[in-house]
């Protein structure tokens, strides 16, 4: 037969692709069923800040107060950025002890709006869900482990095509959802196996993809950075950080300028990779369900205070935008968080008994042939 | 071999080499409508968010059905 050799070599391709990746797919499919349900946990788990209730259309105060109110709070220590909460009138602002904040190390205060005052400090603390993200994430070994985790992604993008490729002589004979429950357990487990693997096959690609695209978030920023900051530093050469400007000022300027945009935080003059050093960022947003995926900065000048540039976000971040929902399933409200988390199972269930039917084919005396083409009628023998 | 679906066997043995076609014509269609699915809840609220739900959980649904099928066959 033609085709043999060729089923042969695409069937080895699947084995060793899955084998490969086998280990990290199941701590990211075990680690990722709870980060679906990263939002809920987290209501759950702490006490939500809620803004007291004042009189509709209570006015709130410039956001340079919340900085200073920061800066009474630890005095000496270094406001990194501003969130502004789209649903209640609170803002979050991050502090630092050192200029470039080291990971986890700052405090996050969390303020009213309308009157400064502080209602809730965050010490810099982990939480279990913390710790599950950055095992899901990049097992605790920073950038390396993060793009070693994306380079798994791909190798498991490629166990899934071949895996298609190999359903075809598996099932030659069988009608589909075909599963032989009575036969031997190994050919019950393998029709298994491919009836929810090819199933899902959408939703692992989307999901495998989307998260190796994640991987690359880090060097993908810094490479766009590296690209617009020198351009827009270039006039400012050999000064030091700039001091804070008036952010109420320079986020009223962006307001009027792009009316349809909804500013989400903004980051202080800062020589840490995430901002610039002489300029404030303000992020914005759109307000339609897709837009709101599309961040864009605003590069307010720190040294006058006016001048605003609007870099155009390339389309490797785009993409980048919005390939995250596609990993997280954050975007269609909890039953599609249900569904990922089934379809996570699921996944789960494809990998073990992937595992299992690895195991038993080469325990099996038969193990010399492969177990495609005309091997399953005498699987269940 | 038994088979699980009565006189499913019989037909099996009359069809022994499918074409690409005929194997992959419902994973095509159930991949189809998943990425339909992806997309939907992407565009909008509401409306778009009940079709995306319905379309992801097909192949949920399918494994149970086909599962359950297998178990009660006997």
């Amino acid at each position: 037969m033609v085709q043999a050799r060729t089923i042969r070599l695409w069937s080895r391709i699947h084995t060793w692709t899955s084998l490969v990746c086998m280990l990290f797919l199941l701590m990211l499919c075990v680690t990722g069923l709870p980060l679906v349900f990263h939002d809920e946990i987290d209501d759950l788990l702490e006490d939500e800040i809620a803004a007291p209730v004042m009189p509709p259309g209570t006015a709130r105060l410039p956001l340079d107060r919340m900085i200073a109110a920061a800066q009474a709070r630890f005095p000496g220590q270094y406001v990194l950025m501003l969130n502004l909460k789209q649903t209640e009138p609170l803002v979050t602002v991050a502090v630092s002890p050192t200029a470039v904040p080291a990971p986890g190390n700052f405090h996050r205060l969390t303020l009213d709006a309308r009157t400064a005052e502080m209602l809730g400090e965050e010490a810099p603390h982990q939480g279990v869900m913390d710790i599950v993200l950055r095992i899901h994430k990049d097992m605790f070994a920073g950038l390396p482990g993060e793009l070693f985790l994306g380079a798994m992604g791909l190798v498991f993008a490629l166990s899934i095509l071949s895996g298609v490729v190999v359903y075809w002589p598996f099932m030659r004979r069988l009608d589909f959802g075909t599963i032989r429950r009575r036969s031997s357990p190994r050919v019950k487990w393998l029709d298994t196996h491919n009836l929810l693997g090819i199933v899902t096959v959408t939703w692992t690609l989307a999901v495998g993809l989307t998260g190796m695209i994640n991987t690359l978030a880090t060097p993908l920023f810094d490479l766009w950075r590296a690209q617009l900051i020198p351009v827009l530093l270039a006039p400012h050469l050999g000064k030091p950080v700039a001091a804070i400007p008036s952010v109420q000022g320079a986020v009223e300027l962006v307001r009027a300028k792009f009316p349809d945009r909804l500013v989400t935080s903004v980051t202080m003059p800062t020589a840490a990779r995430f901002g610039s050093p002489q300029h404030l960022v303000v992020w914005t947003k759109g307000a339609t369900p897709f837009t709101a995926r599309m961040l864009q900065p605003m590069l307010v000048d720190a040294n006058d205070g006016k001048t605003i540039v609007a870099p155009e976000v390339p389309w490797y971040l785009k993409t980048l935008q919005v390939s995250r929902p596609l990993h997280f399933g954050d975007y269609g409200g909890l039953p599609l968080k249900i569904v990922w988390a089934l379809l996570d199972i699921i996944t789960i269930i494809v990998l073990v008994s992937g595992i299992y039917l690895w195991v038993a084919r080469r325990r099996s005396p038969a193990r010399r042939k492969p177990l495609g083409a005309g091997a399953t009628a005498t699987a269940g023998a | 071999m038994r088979s699980s679906v009565p006189g499913a066997d019989a037909q099996n043995r009359t069809r022994l080499h499918r074409s690409a076609w005929a194997v992959f014509r419902v994973p095509l269609v159930v991949g189809v409508i998943c990425a339909a699915g992806l997309g939907l809840a992407l565009v909008g609220d509401g409306i778009w968010d009940g079709l995306s739900w319905l379309a992801l959980s097909l192949p949920v649904a399918l494994a149970g059905f086909y599962w359950r099928r297998a178990g009660r066959s006997r």
